[in-house]
């Protein structure tokens, strides 16, 4: 068997980590070999599921390649990915149906939803638990953190409210709220945190419990999200205590002053979310870009010398050709973090083989507020699952919820339908 | 009272142009009702709502079939009638009142669209106004004497933020703040003075944002929690927003620890002797005893009510087992304490009644709502826990009658805790912290960068004009108009340049640049500037980077001073394309280029009611100076409108929005009931919210009715939701 370098260098930001081979890893890898013949040559490596979100949708003009196939062509915004043509799939001719209210509140929040598009689920939108949570939901206890939650907001004067903020949500109205501080990302993953005292855990749990009888339905969902939580954090602090000599000490530099630039944020964070897939932390992940309709002005250095805001521009039609710069500037840093994973072997396989790393929007055109020809991308063969290389285009009128459901068949939870889909992906897996 | 003797509308059937007519002659027979129609007027409604029978569900007569329906008819069907009624509106399906009583959300909101002018829309038939507020009066009738079922929110509400942050710096009665929370915006806080009932004549105010190494205030090691969302349309103390994650309670587990823990903790907390500090010669059973007593203190305090006895078992036994385990009775308080801080009935607001009442006795019951009213007081007022003297008086049953509520308000807005109310309340109502990542185009607004060396950006020195601004209003409770028309501001020598204010004249003399932390109080020099609209935070964060933007700056006066944010814009709208080609296009200044815009029918009918009211502003730029002329070199066009009244100017429009100042009394009312509340409003708060607007016009406006008549309010004074508002209404102190 082919030996692998314990030492793996980040780029980028000119640090490097030193990770001992994950054990559970080559164990897994070895099992691999004998089952190899049977998936196509990949290791039986956990699989792993991230999404990487884009507010404000796309210019599609510019987005969508015209040829599709094997031979398809990478249009401006694309460019970034021409190293990775291999191992990508260009899904295009997704659509979302809108419920009526505030047109990008729903572009995030309903982006994964399970719930119909005309189901108010919350009494407002149509946010229920989202596909990340319900695979999630499946996996739980497999690894320290059922899932990740991450956003590059660094903002927090200038924020937007929850609905336009998150893409992961536990339930209607319940939010699975992200990180943004690559520090305390950073301490929460590798850290050495102060293990809570078992004795006070039973403690709340106790006292939780006695306090539940005096609620009604309502507040029973409130403090289910609290024992829920309490359960959540011991199962990460028996796990990570469990998982520290398998990890051992991660040698990664996270830069004392948070970015400004938004490469550099974008790519840092990117690179926590790699790391905690690599080491087996966790197999799901989201991260958002920023917000919906956020309004902030953003630094996209190479894209234009001095700060912008992305939504705004997004409704001024002679931005344009800035608009298209800035999703090309996102597909740079997608394309990035799938050089990183890429970089990292498992057994005879690379981790971007055993991900779908997807990138989209919930918006089609931004300037439209269409829920239309939604912009996708999924990086990775799902472990050997997807034929990659290729740009798909769905049948008219194709549900988002499609890819869905093919997604969480791949991630092995099995379900019917996923929200409004229709039909697995025709020609997906 | 209204002046008028009510009109009898003819029966449904009767052809509408007959009602025209007849609501004319009236019209011409009355021609001083015209203007007799504000609050005061429709606010007169719910008292008579309120001899109701509470059970009776519906009055004698109908109401709705004979009162409300020959007016939504004649003026409504032409639109919204049928299934395909437009914006999926049918008003034709309701014929009785047991009909409308079905769907009073959408009365509700029929009921603003009428009064806001918003409907019929301007180029169909047009009501009197007149007829307009009688049939609202009707409507809110409908409303008030309808026994509805109250919104099912849930009742427990997770301490938001900064609620925590106080709670926990009142709890262990600690001599400073602990977090630093940029929300506060200034550091420095010994010039609020509450109690002296003035703001002095200058203030040193060192930012939040700025100069971060002279913080002060947070306690080494001690991580902040992550800031709650912001909430549209409403307040970061929203129990919808207020969801608890795994990462949160990671936070709170961590917290927990780290102050107690926390180095300097032993030396600020007004606790460490009594509770924490071992005294090395007691017995083991000393401690013991020492502990449980403690505890036994402290516990009521952390939950905010009286305790059982088994609730307060499971601390006592942490103790002692921790105390066991390692012998140190410090540690072993510590743990204990640290548990009871992630405890759900610390970090949940939990003010409400038993669902089951049988078996507790009413003086136990009274006690429960006593204990509640206290937190909700303290946490509206002061964003934290009750203090001692707010536990004793629940205790003793003396928060039940509005007039110790009112003792309580006039104590307690005199407390420097009430701070949390302009930084906390008043700085999201403005959304003042919008303005805090503003970052104008250089190579536009060069001179926004000029000093930048040695002065922070001027959005800093806006933010704290805005929050000394709100405190003046609110310690020397002054009238709430002053928030829309003022004649002074607290300004620093940046912003007096940036607003081109005289400053020798005001002054006497010129402080120096670099003094940028000396904010002095001084007269405006024209009506131009004055007040929360014109003031640059605003005005700088309704901006883009590049220009002004009317229609943000016109939802944010619809939203903020107005309370009818307008409707988000729809889906699938395509953005207007130039008529006149890009070039053009791009020579048009920005009035012009939105006038354009507005021809298309689907997006007028929205844009007719946002952009007047930012044309109004246009006389400031995107930096928030006075301007003349556009780039473009136009002479500035700063006409707008507002329900119809026209005007030119910023100092006009304020002018026009005092005059009618009935709209936004009812809005602050209703912002500063939301956030009281910590929800949302409901169409059954509906009467009650006019009656305190009302009261709030008869007291001269004066902020601390507003606060007050808030906590006399039946949604304020409410714990149980099986109580409908007409029950507590009719049981209600009449002398109020």
């Amino acid at each position: 068997m082919k030996k692998i370098s314990r030492r793996t260098v980040l780029r980028g930001i000119g640090a490097s980590i030193a990770l001992p081979w994950l054990e559970a890893m080559s164990a897994t890898a070895s099992m691999g070999a004998a089952a190899s013949s049977v998936t196509g040559g990949v290791a039986a490596a956990p699989k792993r599921l991230a999404f990487m979100y884009i507010p404000n949708g796309v210019i599609g003009s510019k987005w969508f390649p015209e040829k599709t196939g094997e031979e398809f062509d990478l249009p401006e915004s694309l460019q970034p990915l021409a190293d990775f043509k291999k191992d990508i799939t260009v899904v295009s001719g997704l659509n979302r149906t809108y419920l009526t209210g505030e047109p990008h509140s729903q572009a995030g929040s309903c982006w994964l939803t399970s719930a119909l598009p005309n189901e108010r689920a919350d009494g407002v939108t149509a946010i229920d638990t989202t596909l990340d949570q319900v695979i999630a939901g499946k996996l739980t206890g497999s690894t320290a953190f059922d899932s990740l939650e991450l956003s590059c907001n660094t903002f927090v004067d200038n924020m937007e409210p929850k609905i336009f903020d998150a893409i992961s949500w536990y339930g209607p109205g319940y939010d699975a709220k992200s990180t943004n501080d690559p520090h305390k990302l950073f301490k929460r993953l590798f850290g050495e945190s102060q293990p809570i005292k078992q004795s006070v855990l039973d403690t709340v749990i106790g006292d939780a419990k006695r306090f539940n009888q005096k609620l009604g339905v309502e507040d029973r969902r409130k403090l289910d999200e609290y024992l829920t939580s309490v359960r959540s954090v011991e199962n990460r602090m028996h796990r990570q205590f469990e998982s520290k000599g398998r990890i051992g000490k991660v040698d990664y530099k996270v830069p004392d002053e948070v970015p400004v630039r938004r490469r550099e944020y974008i790519r840092l964070m990117g690179d926590l979310m790699v790391l905690a897939l690599q080491t087996d932390q966790t197999r799901i992940a989201t991260m958002m870009v920023g917000p919906e309709r956020w309004q902030t002005p953003q630094l996209y250095e190479g894209v234009f010398e001095k700060p912008i805001s992305h939504h705004v521009l997004t409704h001024d039609p002679e931005y344009d050709d800035v608009v298209a710069k800035i999703d090309q500037f996102h597909v740079d840093q997608y394309a990035y973090l799938i050089g990183r994973l890429k970089s990292i072997q498992e057994g005879e396989s690379s981790l971007l083989d055993n991900c779908s790393f997807i990138l989209g929007s919930g918006l089609g055109n931004g300037a439209r507020h269409s829920y239309e020809q939604l912009p996708l991308i999924v990086a990775g063969s799902g472990g050997g699952a997807y034929e990659t290389g290729r740009h798909l285009k769905a049948s008219k009128g194709t549900p988002l919820a499609n890819l869905w459901l093919s997604i969480a068949d791949n991630m092995g939870v099995e379900l019917e339908r996923f929200a409004d889909s229709t039909d697995r992906l025709q020609g997906f897996m | 009272m209204s002046s008028f003797s009510p009109i009898r509308f003819p029966a449904p059937e009767l052809d509408f142009r007959i009602v025209i007519l007849l609501t004319a002659l009236v019209w011409l027979a009355f021609p001083g009702l015209q203007n007799d129609l504000g609050a005061q007027d429709t606010a007169s409604v719910p008292p008579q709502a309120r001899q109701l029978d509470a059970g009776e569900k519906q009055p004698a007569t109908d109401l709705f079939g004979k009162r409300i329906r020959p007016f939504i008819k004649n003026y409504c069907y032409d639109c919204h009638d049928g299934e395909d009624g437009e914006g999926g509106v049918d008003l034709s399906r309701f014929s009785t009142h047991a009909d409308a009583a079905e769907d009073l959300e959408l009365w509700s909101a029929v009921l603003k669209a009428i009064e806001r002018n918003e409907m019929p829309p301007a180029d169909a038939n047009q009501p009197q106004d007149e007829a307009r507020a009688r049939v609202g009066g009707r409507i809110l009738e409908l409303i008030a004497s309808t026994k509805h079922s109250l919104p099912s929110l849930g009742r427990l509400r997770r301490l938001n933020r900064v609620e925590y942050e106080n709670t926990i710096r009142d709890l262990f009665r600690l001599s400073r703040d602990c977090f630093s929370n940029s929300s506060r915006i200034v550091q420095t806080t010994d010039y609020f003075q509450p109690a002296t009932g003035r703001m002095p004549r200058s203030v040193f105010a060192v930012s939040y944002f700025y100069n971060a190494h002279r913080r002060h205030s947070d306690l080494p090691g001690v991580s902040n929690l992550p800031v709650d969302p912001p909430v549209e349309h409403g307040f970061a103390n929203d129990q919808e927003a207020l969801s608890l994650s795994p990462l949160l309670l990671e936070n709170y587990f961590e917290l927990a620890t780290s102050v107690v823990n926390n180095r300097e903790f032993a030396q600020i907390s007004g606790l460490w002797e009594s509770m924490f500090a071992s005294d090395g010669s007691a017995t083991q059973s000393e401690s013991t005893n020492r502990a449980h007593r403690q505890i036994q203190i402290f516990l009521p305090r952390a939950f905010r009510r009286e305790v059982s006895a088994a609730d307060l078992q499971v601390y006592l036994d942490l103790f002692d087992k921790e105390f066991a385990a390692s012998g140190s009775y410090t540690e072993a308080m510590k743990t204990a304490v640290s548990a009871i801080l992630v405890s759900p009935s610390f970090l949940f607001r939990s003010e409400f009644m038993p669902l089951d009442p049988s078996g507790i006795s009413t003086s136990e019951l009274d006690l429960i709502r006593s204990y509640a009213m206290a937190s909700r007081l303290s946490y509206f007022l002061w964003g934290s826990m009750p203090d001692d003297q707010l536990f004793q008086a629940a205790k003793e049953g003396r928060l039940s009658e509005p007039v110790d509520l009112e003792r309580q308000v006039q104590r307690m807005i005199k407390d420097r805790r009430v701070k949390s109310l302009s930084t906390n309340f008043g700085m999201e109502w403005l959304k003042v912290s919008k303005v805090a990542s503003a970052l104008p185009d250089k190579s536009i607004y060069p001179e926004y960068y000029e000093n930048a060396a040695k002065l922070p950006p001027p959005a800093l020195s806006m933010m704290i004009e805005q929050l000394l601004f709100f405190e003046t209003i609110m310690v020397e409770n002054r009238s709430i108009l002053e928030f829309i028309q003022s004649d002074f501001g607290y300004l620093n020598r940046q912003l007096m340049d940036w607003y081109e204010v005289d400053i020798k004249k005001s002054l006497g003399y010129t402080p120096p640049l670099e003094s940028f932390e000396d904010f002095y109080r001084v007269q405006w020099g024209n009506g131009h500037r004055g007040g929360v609209i014109s003031a640059g935070a605003t005005l700088l964060a309704t901006s883009t980077t590049t220009r002004t933007s009317p229609v943000y700056r016109g939802a944010w006066v619809l939203d903020v001073i107005f309370n009818s944010p307008p409707p988000p814009a729809p889906a699938n709208v395509p953005p207007l394309e130039p008529e006149n080609g890009t070039k053009v296009h791009k020579e048009l200044n920005v009035r012009d280029k939105l006038e354009q815009h507005r021809l298309d029918p689907a997006c007028a009918s929205c844009h007719a009611r946002i952009d007047p009211l930012g044309f109004a502003l246009e006389s400031f730029d995107a930096v928030g100076k006075w301007r003349e002329k556009y780039e473009t070199g136009d002479e500035i066009d700063a006409s707008g409108k507002i329900d119809g009244t026209e005007f030119v100017g910023p100092a006009r429009f304020k002018n026009v929005v005092v005059r009618e100042n009935s709209r936004f009394v009812k809005a602050f009312v209703e912002h500063t009931m939301k956030y009281a509340l910590g929800r949302q409003l409901h169409y059954s708060d509906e009467p009650e919210i006019r009656r305190v607007a009302a009261a709030v016009v008869e007291e001269d406006h004066r902020f601390l009715s507003v606060v007050k008549q808030v906590v006399l309010s039946d949604m304020f004074r409410r714990f149980d939701e099986t109580e409908t508002a007409n029950e507590t209404r009719s049981d209600s102190n009449p002398t109020r």
